[in-house]
């Protein structure tokens, strides 16, 4: 199993039994959750004040994308992992060469794709 | 040319008269004589030109003899000087004297000097003409040498002038006058001559004598004909001189020689021609005095005679002949005259019977045909002032043309047939007349034979049958007339004598009837019906006798058997004299008429009907055309027919104006359809290939006036004749913008449903984690109850929204869903024990789902923990609204026993604190509170916005 002791990682996901399950899986990997965060507003405003070293991203954030986050994420060079219900279709061309969840995915996929980040 | 000589020949031209033929008798006579005369002369010339020649030979050996006596003598002198002892001596004073001696003995020069030796041996040389140097004179140089002198050699020279010594000699030979003697040396240079020396001697010989000489061939001796120095033709005789290469040339003049034959010959030409002439003039004379003007007189008297008049006897002429001759022409000239008068008076006779006979007469002669006679009425006939012809070919210019129009040539004619021994020959022939009609005639030509019984004349009679042949080929016309009517009419013809015999039958009762035709017509049965027979006869009897016209009906068999009705009728044919010559009848098939008349009937009744069903259709056009006008008002749909080759609307219905808030202009094409299209070029290019005749179904969003969005199909399509250009569209057009719309939506409801299905699964598989994480180790019992319930709560939010498809839910609904099984049906006590309260509030679904499970891990709580845990506990749960659309939930547990915070975290709690106020959006709150009378929890929300009404 991936660990990623002491890594603090952004989650951002709208549903709230997802969320609380990327949380667990993270969290028994070792990880530092930051969030997690239902909204991109949110999600902006969390990254105003802390800098993650990996972020966890639900494309679809109650109705409305998170491409957004996705481009601040890029442009402070945080890497990152999309979950998405859609597959990998609604990714923005300009992140085509993010890793892509698809929903329902194993806790470990998750973790694992979160180990590659920094393979 | 006048009369005499057309009747006499004309006097002839060729051969020569009595004048021409006296003066020939003469000139033969004479002409011998003058011919010995000239022969003589010219013979006596001849032999005095040989003696001339002969005298020129005699003359050149006399020369040459002269020449060579002379060189004789002088090879002695020089001889016996050359060996004198003063010579020898060379003693110049004793020579001096001895050649002084010989110089005025000989006439020559001598000297003395010295030799000129060579390799040939010393003897005495000639030499040719040479000038002498101190002389300047022609010279010619005896060299002696002089043999055994003292001293030097010598050589002894005689020098002879050529003309002082030469010509001397010549001189001496005295020669005839006019003659010329020359001696030439080796180099052809003249030496000597006479007459005349100086002026010639030392000059080349004339190049004629040289040039005969040449073509002689240097003979010893000869003669030619040449030229002398100055210029006189000679006859040239020559001589060679012996020991030396001298030539003798005398020259006769050619004038001397020739001038003998002349000089012969001009008393026999001169004197004799004038002789002859005279005697020939003189007997012509005489005799032209004797016999030419006789004859002259015996020529007027046959010409007199000649011309058919009686001379005037002619007088004594002197010649006896010619006076029998003029007598007995004057007799003749006297009897013929008689006989003329006498055949004058018979052909005027025979002219006269002929001018009155009723035919025309026509006499030619054998065997060249020409007319010698045609009497008056022939030319009459053919139209002619006069007939003519000067034989059988000019019969052509009468033409002439037989019963079927051929034209019959000239040799076919009658009269050229009886010429040709044909006799008696006879045509009838119709003869065109040069005013251009034409008269039948009959011609009969016989033979005249004369004694020997050879064709002498042949005669024609000819008689005018013009009126008897119009008659003839009239009646024939009228009767190939009929014929030809009658073959061609459809009916059955036939004709009778007037006892009703019947003579005439056409083709169509032969071919009705079926028997052969070209049967005797007397022998044709007639088919007629047994019941019919009987009147038919009597009623044909009748008409014959009465000649009144014939009509009946009957029946007659056809040749298949069928009988058939016909109506006959017959009519007398009368002459002028109004006897009937005649019966002409037919008889009609009426069987046919009768069936014909039935068939245009039915023909008319057919009419008639296609006439009213016509009217009929037009009757029901005009009713489905108010049909079709109530049907396509009443459409909600747009119908429409375009004229594709004008593009021209022809009709639209007025759901147009309905659909696209306003009607179409007058005369609006297909572009009226894409009016107000948000892509119009497109619209309008598919538009267009409809007009084409393509088919058509477009779908496209109009913008109306009044800023409305319409989506459209229209659908096109050709109406009419597949051939009929150009084509007629007709098409509708029908507002799909519901359609659309629910398309749309049903778009979005799907993408939607499928996120919703994945993050459902998410959600599931979370829960599922979640609870075993919770339970920890144990009995696997106890996992799956807790997560059985779980579900089953999601699985009833499911359903709520799913009832509402997925529009939302009241919070009621939501609570009574999700407290189900502790509010079950039948235990009433726990339906008391848990109360709900509240106005009505709309939830999302997310805030539906997440409530629903927020309720059943609170209640799952207070059965375990809490107040539903004892009969006795309580659970209110009521809601309110607040300002700004807040709703304010309280969870109240009463009655159970004090409730206490959780040691450790469950997932109920985790789901309640941090869960929940993300389900339930921006600025919800969850506050948990454990007191002692009970667990309460107060959660904060903003419900969907305007999802109040169902």
């Amino acid at each position: 199993m991936t660990r990623l002791t002491g890594r603090r990682i952004l989650v951002v996901e709208d549903e709230a039994l997802v969320a609380m399950l990327v949380e667990d899986a993270l969290q028994d990997a070792g990880a530092t959750i930051i969030g997690p965060v239902a909204t991109v507003a949110e999600a902006l405003a969390l990254l105003e004040r802390e800098m993650p070293d990996a972020a966890v991203l639900d494309l679809n954030l109650a109705g409305e994308t998170s491409t957004p986050v996705a481009d601040v994420l890029a442009a402070r060079q945080v890497p990152f992992v999309v979950a998405t219900g859609y597959g990998a279709e609604g990714l923005p061309s300009a992140h085509a060469d993010v890793p892509v969840l698809a929903k329902p995915y194993d806790p470990d996929e998750l973790t694992a794709a979160l180990g590659r980040l920094w393979g | 040319m006048n009369e005499a000589t057309v009747r006499h020949p004309a006097r002839p031209r060729r051969g020569l008269g009595v004048r021409a033929l006296l003066v020939l008798l003469v000139l033969l006579a004479l002409l011998p004589a003058w011919g010995a005369a000239g022969f003589a002369a010219w013979r006596f010339a001849e032999m005095e030109r040989a003696r001339l020649v002969r005298g020129g030979e005699e003359m050149a050996r006399e020369i040459a003899a002269a020449v060579e006596r002379e060189i004789a003598a002088l090879r002695g002198s020089l001889s016996v000087l050359a060996s004198s002892p003063a010579v020898l001596a060379a003693d110049a004073e004793a020579f001096s004297r001895q050649a002084a001696v010989l110089q005025a003995s000989l006439g020559v020069e001598l000297s003395l000097v010295p030799a000129e030796r060579d390799a040939a041996p010393p003897a005495l040389r000639v030499s040719d003409l040479r000038r002498d140097p101190e002389t300047g004179r022609p010279v010619v140089v005896f060299r002696q040498p002089v043999d055994g002198a003292a001293g030097a050699p010598l050589d002894l020279l005689l020098s002879t002038d050529g003309i002082g010594f030469w010509s001397a000699v010549l001189e001496r030979l005295r020669l005839p006058p006019g003659w010329v003697a020359s001696v030439l040396d080796g180099s052809h240079t003249i030496l000597a001559r006479v007459p005349l020396p100086a002026r010639f001697v030392g000059q080349q010989v004339h190049p004629d004598a040289l040039a005969a000489l040449r073509e002689a061939g240097w003979p010893p001796a000869g003669w030619r004909t040449s030229t002398t120095r100055d210029g006189v033709p000679v006859h040239m005789a020559w001589r060679q001189v012996s020991g030396m290469p001298w030539t003798v040339l005398v020259g006769v003049p050619r004038d001397a020689v020739d001038g003998a034959l002349r000089r012969a010959m001009a008393p026999v030409v001169l004197g004799g021609l004038p002789l002859l002439l005279a005697l020939t003039l003189g007997i012509a004379f005489w005799g032209d005095r004797r016999l030419v003007r006789p004859l002259r007189g015996l020529q007027a008297v046959a010409r007199v005679a000649g011309r058919g008049e009686v001379p005037v006897p002619l007088r004594a002429s002197g010649v006896r002949e010619v006076d029998a001759v003029a007598t007995t022409l004057v007799a003749a000239a006297r009897s013929r005259r008689a006989r003329q008068a006498e055949s004058a008076r018979l052909a005027a006779r025979l002219q006269a019977v002929l001018d009155h006979v009723p035919v025309g007469v026509v006499l030619a002669e054998a065997p060249s045909g020409r007319i010698i006679l045609a009497n008056r009425r022939a030319a009459r006939m053919l139209g002619v002032p006069e007939m003519a012809a000067a034989g059988v070919a000019d019969y052509a210019r009468y033409q002439a043309f037989d019963g079927e129009g051929r034209l019959v040539p000239a040799e076919a004619r009658p009269l050229a047939r009886a010429l040709a021994g044909e006799s008696p020959a006879s045509a009838e022939l119709r003869m065109r007349r040069p005013g251009g009609d034409s008269v039948w005639i009959r011609a009969q030509a016989a033979a005249i034979r004369d004694d020997e019984g050879r064709i002498a004349f042949a005669v024609a009679a000819l008689m005018d049958i013009d009126a008897e042949r119009q008659a003839a080929e009239a009646l024939r016309q009228s009767e190939l007339r009929f014929r030809i009517l009658a073959e061609a009419v459809p009916q059955i013809v036939w004709s009778s004598g007037p006892d009703g015999r019947v003579d005439y039958l056409n083709p169509r009762f032969f071919e009705f009837t079926g028997q052969p035709p070209r049967e005797a017509p007397e022998a044709v049965r007639v088919p007629v019906h047994p019941e019919d027979r009987a009147a038919v006869l009597s009623a044909w009897r009748a008409a014959l006798q009465r000649g009144e016209p014939y009509e009946a009906e009957c029946r007659m068999r056809r040749a298949d058997g069928a009988w058939r009705w016909f109506v006959a009728r017959a009519l007398p044919a009368r002459g002028a004299d109004g006897v009937i010559r005649r019966w002409i009848g037919s008889a009609t098939d009426v069987t046919d008429l009768v069936e014909t008349r039935q068939a245009l009937e039915r023909q008319v009744a057919a009419e008639a009907a296609a006439r009213a069903a016509a009217v009929a259709a037009a009757g029901a056009l005009a009713a489905s055309e108010t049909r079709f006008r109530r049907f396509a008002e009443a459409s909600p749909d747009v119908l429409w027919v375009l004229d594709a080759g004008a593009d021209r609307l022809d009709y639209v219905s007025p759901a147009y104006a309905r659909l696209w808030g306003a009607p179409p202009g007058p005369g609006a094409g297909h572009t009226a359809l894409a009016r107000g299209a948000e892509e119009p070029g497109q619209t309008a290019e598919a538009l267009r290939r409809m007009l084409s005749g393509e088919a058509m179904d477009l779908e496209y969003a109009i913008r109306r006036p009044d800023g409305q969005r319409r989506w459209i199909r229209v659908l096109g399509f050709p109406i009419g004749e597949p051939e009929e250009r150009p084509a007629l569209l007709g098409g509708f057009v029908r507002d799909i913008t519901a359609r659309r719309e629910a398309e749309q939506r049903q778009r979005l409801l799907i993408g939607e449903l499928n996120h919703r299905v994945k993050n459902t699964l998410a959600t599931v598989l979370s829960l599922a984690r979640q609870t075993a994480r919770r339970a920890g180790p144990g009995p696997v019992e106890g996992f799956l109850a807790d997560f059985q319930d779980r579900l089953m709560a999601l699985a009833r939010g499911h359903d709520l929204l799913t009832a509402r498809t997925w529009r939302g839910a009241t919070l009621e609904e939501v609570a009574a869903s999700a407290l189900a099984p502790w509010r079950g049906a039948g235990d009433g006590g726990a339906q008391t024990r848990i109360r709900l309260e509240g106005p009505p509030v709309w939830l999302a679904p997310r805030q539906a789902l997440a409530l629903a499970l927020a309720i059943h891990e609170m209640a799952t709580n207070a059965a375990k923990h809490g107040a539903l845990s004892l009969p006795t506990g309580q659970v209110v749960l009521t809601w309110r609204r607040e300002e700004e659309g807040w709703v304010d939930l309280a969870w109240e547990e009463g009655g159970g026993p004090p409730a206490r915070p959780p040691e450790r975290q469950g997932f109920g709690t985790r789901l309640l604190r941090s869960g929940l106020p993300n389900e339930l959006g921006q600025g919800a709150t969850v506050t948990l509170d454990y007191r002692t009378s009970g667990f309460r929890a107060r959660i904060r929300f903003r419900p969907a916005p305007g999802g109040e009404t169902e």
